[in-house]
């Protein structure tokens, strides 16, 4: 890492108030911090559960998927080739029947995006994920067009197969919202990590060190306060003290120049 | 997050956007069946069928102009597919991660089409 961390400083005046400002936001950043990476924590922990779903969906769809296009081989051969045609010109004027519903989930101050399945005809609200096995048998409302041509033939394989596909869809659908998130969320904790980061080995040791510089200024400024005073102090001393050396001085003398001081009170006596 | 809401209504679906779907015929056809197909006057099928005789020209213009759409939510595309139209699937991708993270403030109704490649199917047992 570079020497920034050790040397960098605000430049500020080394006052007392200053002080305290640097030092409220030095408090401000280590909160920050502390947040942030509890925010990290919690993004990564469930960006690996994210994962480990995706996968798992992943392979639940390898898997119906094999059974889907197996399910269409039967209705090719109980309806014959022609059904194809039948299907993709049906298709070509009808409104679809599932839709898929955007929106968005609030995660640990993440925007993670939300496919919601709308639609789907005649099913029962089986909730939950149900067993795979068994979804070809719930009953599949067939876009109008294609029952009239299930009535010919083959009607039981069109459903066998249109339940295996509007479970895929199901299943596509959650994957778009788990892939999506997975980006969404790779990018949030990397932001988060940035700021991290910066404010560990930026922010913090420069504002740590502005407090330490103001600190040092005023001691200084406290010694130098301290040291004037004592010279003033020192000074005034030895004035007092040659000021009284300089009244006894001038008192003894006075003294000697009266001479018998003691012999003053006789010259009152008069013969 | 937003484990099970996969959730399936049995309300009027005119609410909602599209599921687009690129692949081969048997694919396509199945998931027709299973009612995701739309084909309106003005903006076309939702669907593209892809054979083997497909030129790589039409697969491209079918994939802009169904990743483009406002009305698609998501398009699901082949292996096959994908496998042609890698350097376009990617650069989408690129895109829309550039857009930056969600604010809180925009609607969801205007996220981009999300593009996602088919996964491989497994032998039936």
């Amino acid at each position: 890492m570079s020497s920034s961390s050790g040397q960098s400083r605000l430049s500020v005046a080394p006052t007392v108030t200053v002080l305290a400002v640097i030092k409220t936001r030095l408090l401000g950043a280590s909160k920050g911090h502390a947040l942030l990476k509890k925010k990290a924590d919690a993004l990564t922990l469930r960006f690996r559960l994210l994962v480990k779903r995706l996968e798992a969906l992943s392979e639940r769809i390898s898997a119906s998927s094999g059974e889907a296009s197996f399910s269409m081989l039967q209705v090719r051969f109980a309806c014959g080739e022609q059904i194809k045609h039948t299907i993709l010109d049906g298709a070509s004027s009808s409104k679809a029947l599932v839709k898929v519903e955007p929106s968005t989930d609030n995660v640990a101050g993440v925007q993670l995006p939300v496919f919601t399945l709308v639609g789907g005809g005649g099913n029962a609200a089986g909730g939950g994920a149900g067993d795979d096995s068994q979804q070809q048998n719930r009953p599949v409302a067939l876009p109008e067009q294609l029952e009239l041509a299930g009535l010919a033939k083959g009607g039981q394989q069109l459903h066998g197969a249109a339940g295996w596909y509007a479970e895929l869809t199901r299943l596509y659908v959650e994957m778009a919202s788990l892939q999506t998130s997975f980006a969404a969320l790779d990018e949030a904790i990397r932001t988060t990590n940035r700021r991290v980061n910066a404010l560990e080995n930026v922010v913090k040791p420069r504002l740590a060190n502005t407090v330490a510089y103001i600190k040092s200024e005023l001691d200084e400024l406290e010694r130098e306060e301290f040291f004037r005073l004592k010279k003033v102090q020192a000074k005034k001393k030895k004035d007092m003290e040659k000021a009284q050396l300089a009244e006894q001085a001038t008192a003894a003398s006075s003294l000697l120049e009266a001479g018998g001081a003691v012999g003053d009170a006789d010259d009152d006596l008069l013969f | 997050m937003q484990t099970d809401d996969v959730a399936r209504s049995t309300v009027d679906a005119s609410a909602g956007r599209l599921l687009a779907i690129m692949a081969d015929v048997d694919t396509v056809s199945g998931y027709l069946l299973a009612g995701i197909g739309d084909a309106s006057a003005t903006q076309g099928p939702n669907f593209f069928v892809v054979s083997n005789t497909t030129s790589r020209a039409d697969m491209e213009t079918a994939f802009r102009d169904l990743s483009s759409r406002e009305d698609v939510a998501v398009l699901l595309v082949s292996e096959q597919v994908a496998d042609v139209l890698r350097d376009e699937i990617d650069e989408y991708k690129k895109k829309m991660s550039e857009r930056g993270p969600r604010r809180p403030g925009t609607k969801a109704s205007n996220m981009p089409c999300t593009v996602l490649e088919m996964v491989p199917s497994t032998q039936p047992q």
